[in-house]
């Protein structure tokens, strides 16, 4: 980090959230990779905005665009203790975000490799769970299904429900089991979405290529 | 008694009649198929057959056609191989793969046409007179991993999905060099002398093997679909398409010259998709069991001539060189695979763990291929000491290796394939890691994996899905297929036990292991006010009650309140409206 980057900001010392995250990741390229995307989606500002995502061709047609945008912004996603929605993020946070992505690393131990897989949980968690009370509802889970399914204009919006229902019994038999006649499922809490996600080896899985691990950037 | 009348098709039909009786009597006894595989007791059954024979006409029995082989047993294997083979598992990793089954196949053939090379030079094995070219031609033939035995053999050992797609894919797609090398070898040994020129041509003749196998494959694929667009009226016929096309595209593919697996494979993964959602629930079901059913026949029958074949004067038994082929065979392979992973593992987060590169090394079976191919080799001096050799291999491959797979891959505790059924839960997951993945990748401006997986997506849902499917047939996503699926079985099932409507006994889509029968109700089309009528009654009824707010309480699914028979209508009247 000590080496003079073209227009890579410092990261200020101390901002112990981005040392602890890129002393794992990824490499000075792909920072200045990324430094140059941030330039080209903030339109050279020092700042993006949720409209600045707008500026994109491609990830119109995605489905679930909303809930993507709303991830970067997301402050629980951001490392920050508050909660609720940031204005606007700055490069450390665009950061911060892609690290989330990285892939797994060859010479992760046991705890680490499962911190590793808590955190990508995590952030899918917090995605799902849109009104940020730590549970995800029926309700969130049915809006879920129905963005996936947006893009079939055909199907009709009780079907996209009753199939939310199903995953979400699905889910409540995984978590809870065998449940009593009385007993009310609120919504599916962290535990049980580590649960669901079992047969998934997410850490394989989320990730994006370029962010490779080549060498190990320190900073410090 | 007219016997010449009806010969060929009675010998034929009795044949089979053997193959399959045989298949029964292995799993009258429950233990025998665990320990010993099914294709070692079809070759022990085989060899028998081929000794009566042997022993009653005292000469050798009819060895295996090639073009038997090629041309009838070998196709319906490969189509149920291809129609069946999982397009998410087999994609992802395509790259390790294509390297396993190009550059392995190259390195084995080499290796071991280089050290038997090196073998014949030693004068006390008295095999001087066999040519480079000629240890280089035997070389392309065994090297090749055969699909056929590796699926008779992993079938029943069930390892984890990565090992089995990367075996399994490996034995398909080298097919298209064992082709463009065992044909430039044969060539070589009938030309006086060979220019570098040749070897060129071999290299650009492989690219046009393969690419031209994929083309073929896929355009009858699509014309396959295409085809089944319009078969809405004369449903009975629709299963016969698909056979129809998959086998053209084989035969068509051989006809120039270029690899009938991979087109095949190709065809039937480009068309399966397309073909699905085209026809009908019951065509559906007959286009699996008859595949399933051609295939197990080929698969018996081809087990059972090995056998027999394997009989006779046809071997001329030189050991040294046959032992040193199977020592080579497996040296070069288990090489093979080490250099290959260490290279696939640099690249690749999703590192292949020294067990499972042991069996993939291991899983290295030979089988019909190599023997038609040697049959099919021109008559020289030494074509016996091949076929001996390529027999022994075989035999060795099928036996030994296929013997004790099974209890090495236990004993190494090898991953085995996750045995859960599947959930709606978990396709929405992949589906959404996919978007995301997908959106991260626009956002950072990688064009990765799931940047073109996207693309491809957009591009087959504008153009490629309205020219294939039917007007009235919306495409459906992998979610909603699968939900129905369940939600089809459970009511069947519910229907059958008569349980709509009573107490607690609340719908579980995880718990349903019970065979599904096939329903008349599903396929009369209800007149249209009826229709409205049960729409409205679901609406009220049904939708209300799981509507429950907030919290989400499994006591008040299906009431008691419901008759049992509205209740049935409604449930199966429901994913008509899907």
């Amino acid at each position: 980090w000590g080496q003079a980057q073209m227009g890579v900001p410092r990261v200020p010392r101390g901002s112990a959230s981005v040392t602890s995250l890129l002393s794992l990741a990824v490499t000075s390229e792909q920072i200045e990779h990324l430094h140059r995307r941030f330039k080209q989606l903030s339109q050279d500002q020092l700042t993006i905005r949720k409209e600045n995502f707008d500026s994109i061709p491609d990830l119109e047609f995605n489905p679930i665009r909303g809930k993507i945008v709303h991830a970067f912004f997301d402050k629980r996603n951001l490392r920050q203790e508050s909660d609720g929605l940031a204005e606007e993020i700055n490069f450390e946070d665009f950061l911060t975000i892609m690290s989330y992505f990285r892939p797994i690393e060859m010479n992760m131990d046991e705890e680490q490799l499962d911190r590793f897989r808590k955190e990508k949980l995590k952030f899918l968690f917090h995605m799902y769970d849109s009104d940020h009370d730590g549970k995800i509802t029926l309700q969130e889970y049915r809006n879920v299904v129905e963005e996936l399914l947006s893009g079939n204009p055909h199907l009709e919006k009780e079907s996209a429900r009753s199939i939310a229902d199903g995953a979400m019994m699905e889910a409540a038999s995984i978590c809870v089991g065998q449940m009593g006649p009385d007993q009310v499922y609120e919504g599916i809490t962290f535990e049980d979405f580590l649960k669901m996600w079992q047969g998934i080896d997410i850490e394989t899985k989320m990730h994006v290529r370029f962010l490779n691990v080549d060498t190990i950037a320190h900073c410090y | 008694l007219d016997y010449q009348h009806v010969q060929v098709p009675f010998e034929i039909t009795l044949w089979i009649m053997l193959a399959s009786l045989a298949k029964i009597g292995f799993h009258l006894y429950n233990k025998l198929p665990s320990v010993v595989p099914e294709s070692c007791l079809l070759i022990f059954v085989g060899l028998i057959m081929g000794g009566i024979i042997y022993g009653l006409n005292d000469r050798s029995p009819p060895v295996m056609d090639s073009d038997i082989f090629f041309l009838y047993l070998l196709p319906p294997i490969v189509l149920d191989a291809g129609y069946f083979m999982p397009s998410r598992p087999f994609f992802e990793n395509i790259g390790t793969i294509l390297l396993y089954a190009v550059v392995g196949t190259i390195w084995n053939v080499f290796g071991i046409g280089f050290s038997l090379y090196g073998i014949c030079q030693v004068k006390a094995f008295q095999l001087q007179d066999v040519s480079l070219l000629h240890n280089l031609l035997f070389g392309s033939l065994i090297a090749a991993v055969d699909p056929v035995a590796v699926l008779a053999v992993f079938e029943e050992i069930h390892v984890n999905e990565k090992l089995h797609i990367l075996v399994f894919g490996e034995s398909l797609l080298n097919d298209a060099v064992t082709v463009v090398l065992y044909k430039l070898f044969r060539s070589f040994c009938e030309m006086p002398t060979i220019k570098s020129v040749d070897v060129f041509a071999g290299v650009g003749k492989f690219f046009v093997v393969g690419l031209g196998g994929v083309l073929v494959g896929l355009s009858f694929g699509f014309t396959a679909a295409f085809t089944t667009r319009f078969t809405k009226d004369i449903r009975v016929i629709e299963p016969l398409f698909v056979f129809l096309y998959s086998y053209l595209s084989y035969l068509t593919a051989e006809m120039f010259h270029l690899s009938g697996i991979v087109a095949i494979i190709s065809c039937a993964m480009g068309m399966k998709r397309y073909v699905e959602a085209n026809i009908s629930l019951k065509s559906h079901t007959t286009v699996k069991y008859f595949m399933k059913m051609w295939s197990s026949v080929s698969d018996t029958l081809i087990f059972i001539f090995l056998g027999v074949s394997t009989i006779g004067e046809n071997h001329e038994w030189n050991w040294p060189y046959i032992c040193f082929t199977v020592i080579f065979c497996l040296i070069w392979r288990a090489l093979g695979v080490l250099v290959l992973t260490f290279f696939v593992n640099r690249f690749h987060v999703n590192t292949i763990t020294s067990k499972d590169q042991f069996i993939i090394a291991y899983g290295g079976l030979r089988g019909a291929i190599c023997f038609s191919l040697v049959f099919l080799l021109p008559d020289f001096r030494r074509k016996k000491l091949f076929i001996a050799a390529t027999t022994v291999v075989i035999l060795f491959t099928v036996f030994i290796q296929g013997m004790t797979i099974r209890p090495l891959v236990d004993l190494l505790a090898v991953k085995r394939k996750r045995e859960s059924a599947p959930t709606v839960g978990e396709q929405i997951h992949i589906r959404f890691l996919d978007h995301l993945l997908a959106g991260i990748e626009d956002i950072s401006g990688h064009w990765g994996q799931y940047y073109w997986k996207d693309k491809l997506e957009y591009f087959n849902s504008k153009y490629l899905q309205k020219i294939l499917l039917r007007e009235y047939d919306q495409p459906k996503s992998s979610i909603v297929l699968l939900y129905e699926k369940l939600e089809r079985k459970h009511a069947m099932e519910l229907a059958q036990a008569g349980q709509l409507g009573h107490g607690p006994a609340h719908p579980s889509f995880l718990s349903s292991d019970r065979t599904v029968i096939t329903d008349q109700k599903l396929e009369d089309t209800p007149n249209p006010d009826v229709l409205d009528n049960m729409q409205e009654i679901l609406a009220r009824n049904l939708y209300r009650i799981r509507r429950t707010g907030p919290a989400y309480n499994r006591h008040t699914l299906p009431g008691d309140s419901e008759p049992t028979e509205q209740a049935k209508e409604i449930l199966i009247l429901r994913h008509k409206s899907l």
